[in-house]
């Protein structure tokens, strides 16, 4: 096991604060669609369609409480090692980001070519799930 | 164990803050008020634009105390739940409230100008309202469908308009412009997002629920 140096924490903590963005983006969508009331169409962007269309929701579950559960364990992952010092904690975390990576890759598949919208909070997820993968790697091969 | 306590009473912190600001940002977004970005405009013309016209396309009664004047898209889903609204209001409300809707055509939806176009030839045989409805009813099913014009064919069928001079009507340039002059006269009032709503001249914030929106036009009355 390799001992924790400056760098790595640097590293984790950069993992930290993409994960806080992706974190506050999700969050902000979620509230906005419990709290939407009547959303209206505006004159410039397409953020209200994607929201507002079926794809937005897994049934009764809103993709964007997907996304807060998913940036909340990130959070929570990239503490643990913070905590503990130990990269064995982010051994299963590839398991996770890459599927994420693949959902979100395929959500913006949905976005631009079937709701034929750019909403700019999705974009943000989108490059913020792909960052997190590619750090979990990182992390992977310390380990 | 120190070192513990603050690193992740830290972390709770941080995320509880994250969240109240972010719900914070999301509240305010919901309350866009279209009073507020409405631009200083001379208030004679907008007074004239906000006038009930012998032309308007209205539901309910035309001497009513209360206007109601909406400006609208076809393809919004919220202008769908307004539209469904409206219609009870005007039921329940009757004489006393007079339903108007303007065209107010995005560009961002693909198919609301040809929406427009569909309602308008169809209110010059006399069954603009009728239209209105069939095209809001089945707003998710076109609007997805990648062809919306030959359902809005089928609606022209079922209403039993005359095929003929509806395509004469879909063909004449007024028309076009009847639903240009609507969006211009939009722009100029201020309206940025739809549906917008005029109630006696005064822009209204999006009410949150029915009750809501009824009692913007009881207060009215």
């Amino acid at each position: 096991m390799k001992r924790f140096s400056r760098s790595s924490t640097a590293w984790v903590v950069v993992f930290l604060l993409i994960a806080f963005v992706g974190f506050a983006d999700a969050v902000y969508l979620t509230a906005s669609h419990y709290m939407g009331g009547l959303p209206t169409c505006t004159i410039v962007e397409g953020c209200d369609e994607v929201a507002m269309s079926a794809y937005s929701t897994f049934g009764p579950i809103p993709i964007a409480l997907l996304g807060v559960l998913f940036y909340t364990a990130m959070l929570i992952w990239g503490m643990l090692w913070l905590d503990t010092r130990k990269f064995q904690v982010f051994r299963f975390l590839p398991y996770v980001t890459v599927p994420a990576f693949v959902f979100s890759m395929w959500l913006i598949y949905v976005m631009y070519f079937v709701i034929e919208a750019i909403c700019i909070y999705c974009l943000i997820s989108s490059a913020t799930t792909t960052l997190i993968m590619l750090l979990s790697f990182r992390f992977r091969r310390k380990f | 164990m120190n070192k513990r306590y603050v690193l992740w009473g830290g972390f709770i912190g941080v995320i509880v803050i994250v969240v109240l600001v972010m719900v914070r940002f999301a509240g305010q977004e919901s309350e866009v008020t279209v009073a507020n970005s409405a631009p200083a405009n001379n208030s004679d013309e907008r007074s004239a634009i906000l006038e009930v016209r012998d032309d308007d396309w209205m539901k309910g009664n035309p001497d009513a105390d209360v206007v109601v004047i909406k400006y609208s898209d076809f393809q919004c889903p919220a202008c769908r739940f307004y539209a469904s609204m409206d219609d009870r209001l005007s039921e329940e409300l009757g004489d006393e409230v007079l339903f108007i809707y303007r065209h107010f055509p995005l560009q961002n939806f693909q198919f609301s100008r040809l929406a427009s176009t569909y309602a308008e030839a169809a209110g010059r045989q006399g069954q603009f309202w009728d239209m209105h409805d069939l095209i809001y009813i089945n707003q998710q099913r076109w609007s997805r469908s990648g062809d919306a014009e030959t359902m809005f064919n089928q609606f022209v069928d079922s209403l039993e308009l005359d095929r003929e001079q509806f395509e004469a009507d879909l063909e004449d340039p007024g028309l076009m412009d009847r639903i240009r002059s609507d969006y211009d006269d939009g722009r100029q009032l201020g309206v940025r997002s739809v549906p917008t709503v005029f109630i006696n001249g005064e822009a209204i914030d999006s009410p949150g629920s029915f009750d809501g929106y009824r009692s913007l036009i009881e207060a009215h009355m």
